[in-house]
């Protein structure tokens, strides 16, 4: 059953996975509940602190000796006991219990969801596209320090294998402020989706379609900057060249692959997904990277198992993918690839 | 004395290296219009090889296309004795473009060769060299375009003159070639 055969409307995949979002319900409440008790013996605890804390005060105030003075050190322990104490509570209570909430969330609704539009596709919330084919992507060329990947999809819609899953790649950078002292910060190089899909003809040598910041930013003279490059292609479409700059190892292979209706095709991707999209093919595979900020297939534990328009949301970010095959003709294998 | 000396070298020097300069960039846009002849080359090479295979597998289906089969047979012969970049070369792949799809078109009217294995195989084949050849061609014209704005753009084409530098053509796109591609088998 497809996309376009199955409707893709969250009530009607509730109705079909009623048994198991009861259960979910169940156990949300249950979850909250124990949040709840987290939050009341925190409070408690932090008031007993406060309470702990002023009374040494009193007492060293009243007393107004050396003995005294010592004392008023007395409300370190018993603050690092009350934090320690608090954390194990906080985890245990409520992180613990949204992070077991959210985990089972997506097992069962965003994994069910996904079985019932594409029976072809899997879905495995704590894996993602590793590092490595991140770098091999080669749309990226500043070194990663950082990287973590989750909530990948993956199988095959028709003919066409697909994966992709949420990313966020960062490089660490130090400098010294004035006093010579060392800073590190964390600069964000890529957050949002990678995708590889199976492209539909063979080739061997690569190609790399990014935005054109250089002709965009400074017009004539960006264009005439980039021809120095050995590995530019310039393609025939006025508006493809606008909007994005292509190398390639081969010329004629790079146009084997962007012809005139996969360039049509690429520039209503851009539409789609936004003007900061890249895409490699290399390996006769296409890995797009979709730059996105927010925190895709995260549900919320107090937004009923039930809430609809939360499953539509994931319903719509799983889907906006799932398209890609259909919006780039990838299931057509006119050529000698099977 | 030696400020004279430098200015005269300055004098010859300076339109010397501009010369070397443009006379390179034309060398280099050259070649690399040969180089994209070549690739296109190589490809109508590989259909070259697949007309007499794909004559035969028609030909053992559709006898009474007799008339096209020997044309495209004919036409295939042409382009092979005129193997450059000539005139000729390039209206004889021009006529196997427009029979190769007629053939096809012949060949998909008789049911049981629409459904033979070998003609599929060769249909697939084909359709990938045709891609091929796009691809080349579209590579061949935009080398060639480079080429010709160096050819015909003052201060370059005066050097292009002086060393024969002469424009090259394009290789012309097909109707269909231009169309969106969707083909379903």
């Amino acid at each position: 059953m497809s996309l376009s055969q199955f409707p893709a409307d969250a009530k009607v995949l509730a109705r079909e996975m009623k048994p198991a979002l009861d259960a979910l319900e169940q156990g949300r409440l249950k979850s909250l509940a124990r949040i709840s008790q987290g939050w009341k013996k925190i409070t408690i605890t932090v008031l007993i602190m406060i309470g702990v804390s002023v009374l040494i005060l009193a007492i060293t105030t009243s007393l107004a000796t050396s003995r005294g003075n010592e004392m008023v050190f007395l409300v370190i322990p018993v603050g690092l006991i009350g934090i320690i104490y608090c954390a194990v509570i906080h985890h245990k209570f409520i992180s613990g219990h949204k992070a077991i909430y959210c985990a089972v969330y997506k097992e069962k609704v965003i994994g069910g969801m996904t079985r019932l539009i594409q029976p072809d596709m899997t879905y495995s919330p704590d894996r993602g596209i590793s590092e490595k084919a991140f770098m091999e992507m080669g749309l990226y060329s500043t070194g990663i320090d950082r990287y973590h990947s989750e909530d990948l999809f993956a199988g095959k819609i028709g003919k066409t294998a697909i994966m992709f899953s949420e990313a966020h790649a960062e490089e660490k950078r130090t400098s010294r402020d004035s006093k010579g002292r060392k800073k590190t910060r964390w600069v964000t190089i890529f957050r949002g989706l990678l995708t590889i899909v199976d492209f539909n003809k063979n080739f061997r040598s690569w190609v790399t379609v990014k935005p054109d910041f250089a002709e965009s930013t400074f017009g004539w003279f960006g264009r005439k900057i980039q021809g120095f490059s050995a590995n530019l292609v310039r393609l025939e479409n006025p508006e493809f060249e606008d909007a994005f700059v292509v190398h390639g190892g081969d010329q004629v292979e790079a146009r084997y692959i962007l012809t005139p209706d996969m360039q049509d095709r690429l520039l209503d991707l851009r539409k789609w997904f936004g003007d900061d999209i890249r895409i490699a093919f290399h390996n006769s595979r296409m890995h797009l990277t979709i730059p996105n900020s927010d925190n895709w297939f995260e549900p919320n534990i107090n937004r009923s198992a039930h809430d609809t328009t939360q499953m539509q949301m994931f319903l719509r970010q799983m889907s906006s993918v799932f398209r890609l095959v259909e919006m780039l003709d990838l299931n057509t294998r006119i050529w000698t690839k099977d | 004395m030696d400020g004279a000396i430098i200015v005269g070298i300055l004098i010859i020097g300076f339109p010397l290296l501009v010369l070397i300069f443009i006379y390179n960039g034309h060398v280099n846009r050259r070649n690399a219009v040969d180089y994209a002849y070549a690739s296109i080359d190589v490809q109508l090479k590989k259909r070259w090889d697949l007309i007499p295979n794909l004559v035969n597998t028609v030909k053992g289906f559709a006898k009474h296309e007799k008339e096209l089969l020997e044309s495209i047979t004919r036409s295939r012969q042409q382009a092979r004795d005129t193997h450059d970049d000539s005139y000729e070369r390039f209206e004889g792949e021009r006529r196997i473009d427009d029979e190769l799809p007629r053939l096809i078109a012949v060949a998909e009217s008789y049911p049981e060769l629409k459904s033979d294995k070998q003609f599929l195989n060769l249909q697939r084949n084909l359709t990938e060299v045709e891609s091929q050849i796009a691809a080349a061609r579209r590579a061949y014209n935009a080398a060639v375009m480079n080429y010709n704005n160096g050819v015909d753009m003052f201060p370059s084409s005066v050097v292009a003159s002086m060393f024969s530098f002469k424009r090259r053509q394009h290789f012309e796109t097909r109707a269909d070639e231009r169309r969106n591609q969707s083909v379903n088998l």
